[in-house]
């Protein structure tokens, strides 16, 4: 029925109806975007408390300068027990079923440590803050600048580009990372999939990050993204492709440097329909592989220029 | 084939699950807030599009969002966030129009961004000329993709009245449209 369409986007989809989401779409919130925080809650303190407040600052900067020389993620205990306070370089923690901690690092943010996950620390720099997580999961909530906080898993190592997402590891090593707000990138061996707020990616073993999807897509959509990665059975693209909405050119972007050359043709013809393609891209250029062309098509989903990505990993991070 | 997500379990953060976000939010935790804004960015951006010109919005959602983050401590019924979110944004709308310099100031990054398709700012003006309660329902189910019991969630209305809206409203769009389509 066609007036359930309109009411909950089931049923007989409306012609007309789809057309005005196509082309109304590009005109609503785009995802992404973070918040913008207000810079300080201090009109909640009086003035006295203010200035007791910068005076602890000031010492507390001192003691940090102190601390320098070992830097540390803090460990709290939100639930359960641990008896670690800090966790250096090289040091690694595990939670038990009843357990989860948070842990801090000034400049980075917070990583909370879901129960039954074991957690590492493999570097703290500057300009590089890694971490590794072997099982279980993660919420991390990142405020250095985007490419400085890393995860590795068995599968892929996550970069953030933006500030919150979920990431967990199964026993088998696969991994599915959530995000919340701004970006991740999944990284394996130069396979890269870019996944903004309100999209999710599942890597696998041996295979490495598999394709970005947002979770309000439709059931059929996600389902077959994942057979494709699992087994990259062609019939999976022409669901992923029939079920594919504008926003969904996500996905298609991504499908279409991933699937075999003969079946690049309906990915950047369904890709073309869901979004303008840009001035000098060409179709047989893009069939071609033109990278420059590639980027300019992922220029054109509105999520972000690539040039930042590819910026920051032309600085080699280890 | 069994799903591959089904393997993996739903996790959040690690905070006492029956608190709200909006109990999280008031305390200052800027993580339950971000979750707030990214449930409810869709509905305000919708609600001042259907006021303030395109152009405008995304700031102005930001705008909403800080004020709301602010007065949160007078919100008294966590369960009413939608509907007090909604009734900031729209008189956001009604500040701006207040506000509004009559010359239309050239802002960073304007000249960066793609403009919008003609015909699509066409339709948006078709739907702004609908009644109020028509014109936000429609914005938010057509521009912004929210279902109609979404809409009825975040704003606080009736599921039926959210209904009725989409109806009628798409209803006297549709005759819009066609006027446009004979001429």
């Amino acid at each position: 029925m066609k007036d359930e369409y309109l009411w909950n986007k089931s049923g007989e989809p409306d012609p007309e109806i789809q057309r005005l989401e196509s082309l109304l779409a590009p005109l609503g919130h785009q995802p992404g975007k973070a918040p913008r925080w207000p810079a300080a809650r201090s009109n909640r303190l009086p003035w006295v408390l203010a200035v007791a407040a910068a005076l602890l600052i000031v010492s507390g900067a001192l003691w940090i300068l102190r601390q320098r020389s070992s830097p540390a993620w803090q460990v709290a205990v939100v639930e359960g027990s641990l008896s670690r306070t800090k966790l250096a370089t090289g040091e690694s923690l595990a939670t038990d079923s009843r357990s989860r901690v948070r842990l801090n690092l000034d400049d980075v943010g917070e990583v909370d440590v879901e129960p039954n996950s074991k957690l590492s620390v493999v570097t703290i720099k500057d300009e590089e803050h890694r971490l590794a997580l072997d099982r279980g999961a993660i919420h991390a909530l990142i405020w250095a600048p985007p490419g400085r906080f890393i995860v590795n898993t068995p599968s892929a190592q996550t970069v953030d580009l933006g500030c919150e997402y979920k990431l967990q590891v199964l026993p088998d090593g696969s991994g599915l990372v959530q995000v919340g707000l701004g970006w991740v990138a999944f990284e394996n061996s130069g396979r890269e999939s870019f996944i903004p707020a309100t999209a999710a990616c599942v890597t696998y073993p041996e295979k490495g990050p598999g394709i970005p999807y947002y979770e309000d897509a439709s059931r059929a959509l996600v389902d077959n993204v994942h057979r494709f990665d699992v087994s990259a059975d062609p019939r999976a693209i022409a669901v992923i492709l029939s079920e594919a909405r504008p926003r969904d050119a996500l996905t298609l972007w991504h499908l279409l440097r991933r699937v075999q050359p003969n079946d690049r043709a309906a990915v950047y013809d369904r890709l073309a329909q869901l979004i303008t393609v840009p001035a000098g891209v060409t179709r047989d250029g893009v069939l071609s592989g033109n990278q420059q062309m590639v980027d300019a098509l992922w220029n054109a989903l509105d999520l972000g220029d690539t040039s930042w990505w590819r910026m920051w990993k032309s600085r080699g991070p280890k | 084939m069994e799903s591959v997500i089904a393997l993996f379990v739903p996790i959040s953060r690690a905070v006492p699950k029956e608190r709200s976000l909006v109990e999280q939010a008031r305390d200052g935790d800027r993580a339950a807030f971000g979750q707030l804004y990214e449930q409810y960015s869709r509905m305000v951006h919708g609600l001042l599009l259907a006021r303030v010109p395109h152009s405008e919005v995304e700031d102005l959602v930001q705008d909403v969002f800080l004020l709301a983050f602010r007065r949160l401590r007078s919100l008294r019924d966590d369960n009413a966030f939608g509907g007090w979110l909604a009734m900031i944004a729209r008189n956001q709308a009604i500040d701006y129009h207040r506000r509004a310099p009559r010359v239309a100031e050239l802002k960073e990054g304007m000249l960066r961004e793609k403009p919008p398709e003609p015909e699509a700012l066409e339709v948006l003006d078709k739907i702004r000329s609908l009644p109020d309660a028509y014109r936000e329902t429609l914005i938010l189910r057509l521009v912004e993709g929210l279902s109609g019991p979404e809409i009825a969630e975040q704003t606080g209305l009736t599921p039926d009245s959210v209904r009725v809206n989409l109806h009628r409203g798409m209803k006297m769009l549709r005759e819009t449209l066609e006027g446009r389509a004979a001429t």
